[in-house]
């Protein structure tokens, strides 16, 4: 075990970049606009399909700009989404926002498989062109590093940009008091299609993230939506640092967890969230949670 | 009008559910076998949906593991019948209500002490973890195939659709009464007063949590007879009665029907097993149409079908002054 | 809302009072039990009208990577045929259902077919738990039913003992474990120590079970020095790969299929997996197409038909079925049939044969019962080689297919070869036998 103890750290810490990429959308989203968005994974599995096109190419500049282009369109999709929909449900009660975000994802999904059909579409040029490095003795694929470095910066850039940005201010103020910043003279529709296509962005991304180094499929939506919503509850509800470190936890947990308890590894996820709630019923970084 | 007038007011209930029993008892003489096997499942839906509107609607709790009480009654019944060989549903319907009261009781004793969001997260990994257990005792479960359930007896008699649709009939009838008592009688505007405001509730010297709780297992117990009756009517039970996404269907159930109406979740159980029904029989493309009509529902119903239909009559023909907007 | 004790009583009174009356009604009002009694009779003749069928598939959600190929040859077949003149003259029409998977739509949608629409037969290929919930139900209902996939070996050894109206027309677990197991044993003899990468479900643990007792019985001196088990359509492997690479075994049995099996090797490839360890998966041979040029060479597969096999050139049904299915659809599966489009192909012929042999014999359009005599024992030949369904439990077996993979640039995916056929007969235990006592005594003759 020893030896290899890096290399599950490093596959820990690669299952967590794309669940973190995941879930920060679902928190941003939700933090903000108030709405717990089970479209989401369907969102994610778009920009999964969505990167495929692209990368089944071989063309490297193209495949670079997918990282750019597949988020911007997922985004768009999202903004489009929320002005054309959700924006209708805001004083709903929340209960109604989730069945119609439930309605949504159907369809998303659906949609998909219009398009893409029922196979796994597998695209793994730039898996395969990246190649693998030696650590330790044990080979590893520099493609799973790219993707942690990547979710890093991203994760760097979203805490620059709420932290020390204008928007980013406004953006957490709207969160925390609607009323008040709207007092204050704040556009908070604008705020929120705003949100939807920076949560939505964020879930594309991990999408074209994922794809070289699996397949895109029908029924991944499903499992990360679940998974990306277990990491924001253990990191407390609308916190993305809460969202980076319960997915860096439920990322390693897992790891080790295979290598430990092979047999049980459906029940990860849902031993750590139990564990989590009962210690820290509000999350590790979460804040008192109020309905919106 | 002037016939209806003259009925007292207390003979409305059991009049209006004596209609509803004579039309569900000679539903079977119009309608095809198929329609009897469909009714039998909106009805089981029915008698889930509104154990589930104790919790939500009227307690104002949102469950997310409600699938794991469906699952335990199905459990029990399938289980006892194909691995122990008990045929005589009187006992199974007893024992799935006694496994369902004993497990709700427990699990709700855990989860009435988290509020909001954590009520409902609680009650997801509660409801998971039954997932996981029908689906790793696979030689108890079967596992992810699950178990074929033969048809059970009712003193004596093959319990086959026709039985079957009798049985729920009848006891969604006296579910129906049971739940309209219990929401009309000092005990259920308890628990609405908690819906309301449980800070004010616990301040005038109601027991919240205590009440939470008895709401939680009277939900618990409904959805285990719901159960009970949904293993024999598909003769088979897997895992996914118990996953979240099964959870997530009687919530939408309720909410298509609307909550704040006592008979909202009842229809919309109704409504959602027949369009789900139809849909899927008629378009490869279910999935799409379904999440649309789900969403044109959640967009402009806003109070769900009955929810909102009664707003709009009570709007427009009972309402004395005019509602400028 | 004050209420006395009196008026409660009361009211309940009227209720209860009101169940007596609507009961009673509800007794008298039933209409008469029905006795059917066998009356002689002139066999009915061949009706004008098309033949219904019905067909329960997957067409969404992840297994529909498998049924919507096998519904595609279905219906190429149906075409066929109906253009040669239908069954004894009648068109024959499918009313088409997707289950998603899940076993209350197969179960919903059997009755709906049989009751509501009056189809005659139904084709389901569907999952092993929509196969447990709908056998059952065939069986109570009188009804054929063929299914094509369901291959769990617990539907005719604990669910459905003795079957009479279900008949199931594809090979299943027990072959694609044994079948991989022998030729491993003529590949790799000297092996000793196993891992498992399994889907952790039913299949997945049933297939590994078999599996492990097949390489039991031929390397008596095994061990198992790993075992992982990610939940089906787990997007990320490399932990369960790097738990195998560090038990160091001889051999990693690829317990997955679909995009996961894909995923696996993949992950494997980047993680070094097959550079000292040999790869076996029962049932991957066709699974591997989706992931074109990414799957080393020398992986040892199984499956329960190959589009290659019988070779062309000397089983022209093969050659038929494949060019025709590959013109029609090329962007279907890699463009070539697998294993369930072979199924479709058996299952309406078998239909066609059965309904014909039963005219033969009865002069009349069959019954139900008819048709399940006729397809008892019956043999016909098709893509995969002559396929024959034992009468005594209702199987039909056909070659059991093993192969390493191969990148051939022709096809621009890795296809078995070279090839290998086993028959059937050795590779399944006898009808009535369950195949636990069955595989103790397996497997000598290969020592």
């Amino acid at each position: 075990m020893l030896s290899t103890l890096p290399l599950f750290i490093l596959n820990g810490l690669f299952y967590a970049a794309t669940l973190f990429l995941i879930a920060s959308g679902l928190t941003i989203i939700f933090s903000v606009a108030g709405i717990l968005n089970l479209a989401h994974g369907a969102i994610f599995m778009l920009g999964a399909y969505l990167a495929t096109l692209t990368m089944l190419t071989g063309d490297i500049r193209l495949i670079i700009i997918t990282f750019i282009i597949v988020p911007f369109i997922i985004g768009l999709i999202g903004l489009g989404i929320e002005r054309g929909l959700i924006k209708w449900v805001y004083d709903r009660e929340s209960e109604y926002q989730l069945l119609l975000t439930y309605g949504l994802s159907l369809v998303l999904a659906d949609l998909v498989r219009m398009m893409f059909g029922p196979q796994p579409i597998s695209a793994s040029f730039l898996l395969r062109e990246s190649g693998v490095i030696d650590i330790l003795g044990v080979t590893y694929p520099v493609y799973n590093l790219i993707v942690i470095v990547v979710a890093l910066f991203v994760g760097l850039l979203l805490w620059l940009f709420l932290d020390r940005t204008r928007l980013g201010w406004i953006v957490r103020a709207c969160s925390f008091d609607r009323e008040m910043s709207s007092a204050l003279g704040v556009n908070v529709g604008l705020i929120y299609a705003f949100t939807f296509f920076l949560g939505s962005a964020l879930g594309g991304l991990a999408g074209a993230l994922i794809v070289p180094s699996t397949v895109a499929m029908l029924g991944m939506d499903v499992n990360a939506l679940i998974e990306s919503f277990i990491v924001i509850v253990i990191g407390g509800l609308g916190s993305i640092r809460g969202a980076f470190i319960g997915s860096i936890i439920v990322g390693l947990v897992r790891s080790f967890g295979i290598y430990f308890f092979p047999r049980y590894e459906l029940a990860f996820i849902y031993i750590i969230m139990a564990v989590v709630l009962l210690i820290r019923p509000r999350g590790l970084f979460g804040r008192e949670y109020r309905r919106v | 009008m002037h016939i209806l007038r003259s009925i007292p007011k207390e003979y409305y209930i059991p009049i209006s559910l004596g209609l509803l029993f004579l039309f569900l008892i000679s539903f079977p003489l119009i309608a095809s076998r198929y329609l009897i096997f469909l009714l039998s499942l909106a009805l089981i839906y029915a008698i889930w949906a509104l154990g589930y509107n104790f919790l939500f609607g009227y307690t104002g709790l949102l469950s997310f593991g409600h699938a794991a009480y469906l699952g335990v009654g199905a459990y029990t019944v399938g289980l006892l019948i194909a691995r122990v060989g008990i045929k005589s549903f009187e006992i199974l319907f007893l024992a799935a209500v006694l496994t369902s009261l004993g497990i709700s009781a427990l699990i709700g004793y855990l989860c009435v002490k988290y509020t909001e969001v954590y009520f409902a997260l609680l009650t997801l990994a509660f409801g998971e973890f039954f997932y996981a257990l029908a689906f790793k005792l696979y030689d108890i479960t079967g596992g992810s195939d699950g178990v074929s359930v033969p048809y059970p007896y009712l003193f004596g008699y093959l319990m086959d659709t026709k039985l079957l649709y009798y049985v729920v009939a009848v006891l969604f009838v006296i579910l129906l009464y049971f739940a309209w008592k219990v929401v009309n009688s000092p005990f259920g505007k308890t628990l609405q007063a908690i819906r309301e405001d449980p800070v004010k509730a616990e301040f005038v010297g109601i027991h919240v949590k205590r009440y939470q709780w008895y709401s939680f297992i009277l939900s618990g117990v409904y959805s285990g007879i719901a159960g009970a009756l949904y293993a024999p009517l598909f003769a088979h039970i897997y895992p996914d009665l118990f996953h979240w996404t099964t959870s997530g269907e009687v919530l939408f159930v309720t909410l298509i029907g609307g909550h704040r109406m006592f008979l909202g979740p009842v229809l919309g159980a109704i409504i959602y097993a027949f369009l789900r029904s139809y849909i899927t029989a008629y378009t490869i493309y279910w999935p799409f149409v379904l999440g649309l009509s789900v969403a044109v529902i959640a967009l402009i119903f806003p109070n769900g079908i009955i929810g909102s239909a009664y707003s709009f009559i009570k709007e427009r023909y009972f309402s004395k002054t005019v509602v400028s907007k | 809302m004050a209420e006395t004790r009196r008026d409660f009583l009361k009211v309940t009174g009227a209720g209860i009072v009101g169940l007596a009356v609507g009961a009673a009604a509800g007794y008298y009002l039933a209409p008469p039990k029905i006795v059917e009694k066998p009356v002689p009779q002139k066999p009915p003749e061949v009706p004008k009208e098309p033949l219904k069928i019905g067909v329960i598939t997957i067409l969404s959600g992840p297994g529909a990577l498998l049924f919507d190929p096998g519904l595609k040859a279905l219906q190429m077949e149906v075409e066929k045929i109906n253009a040669n003149g239908g069954i004894l003259g009648r068109k024959i029409e499918l009313s088409i259902k997707d289950s998603g998977g899940k076993p209350e739509n197969s179960v919903d949608f059997f009755r709906r077919l049989v009751e509501e629409e009056g189809v005659e037969f139904v084709i389901s290929g569907s999952t092993s738990a929509e196969a447990i919930a709908l056998a059952p139900v065939a069986e109570q209902k009188k009804q054929v039913l063929i299914i094509e996939e369901g291959t769990v070996a617990k539907l005719f050894e604990e669910v459905d003992t003795n079957p009479k109206y279900v008949f199931r027309i594809n090979n299943y677990d027990i072959l694609d474990s044994t079948s991989l197991a022998i030729a491993m044993k003529k590949i790799w003899p000297d092996v000793k120590k196993f891992a498992v990468i399994g889907a952790d479900y039913a299949w997945g643990h049933d297939t590994w079970d078999i599996l492990k007792g097949a390489i039991e019985k031929l390397y008596p001196d095994m061990e198992v020095v790993a075992e992982t088990w990610p939940p089906l359509f787990s997007q990320d492997f490399s932990s369960h790969i790097s738990t195998v690479i560090a038990a160091k075994p001889d051999v990693v049995a690829l317990v997955l299929w679909g995009g996961d099996l894909v995923t696996c090797i993949k992950q494997g490839v980047q993680y070094g997996l097959f550079k000292d360890i040999k790869g076996i998966s029962p049932t991957g041979g066709e699974y591997v197409w989706a992931a074109g040029t990414d799957t080393p060479d020398n992986l040892l597969m199984s499956t329960r038909y190959y589009f290659t096999y019988p070779p062309w050139d000397k089983w022209w049904p093969n050659r038929e079925f494949n060019l025709e299915f590959h013109n029609r659809y090329p962007d279907s599966h890699g463009g070539w049939p697998g294993f369930n489009c072979n199924s479709s192909y058996y299952a309406i012929h078998f239909l066609k044969a059965a309904i014909e042999r039963a005219y033969a014999i009865y002069g009349g359009w069959p019954t139900q019962e008819q048709v399940t005599e006729a397809l008892e024992g019956l043999m016909i030949p098709g893509p995969g080689g002559y396929r024959y369904i034992r009468p005594e439990d209702h199987q039909s077996l056909g070659y059991a297919i093993t192969g390493l993979t191969k990148q051939d640039p022709r096809y621009g995916f890795a296809i078995l070869d070279p090839i290998e056929a086993v028959p059937p007969e050795e590779m399944a235990p006898p009808p009535g036998v369950k195949w636990k006592d069955w595989i103790k005594h397996w497997g000598e003759e290969y020592l």
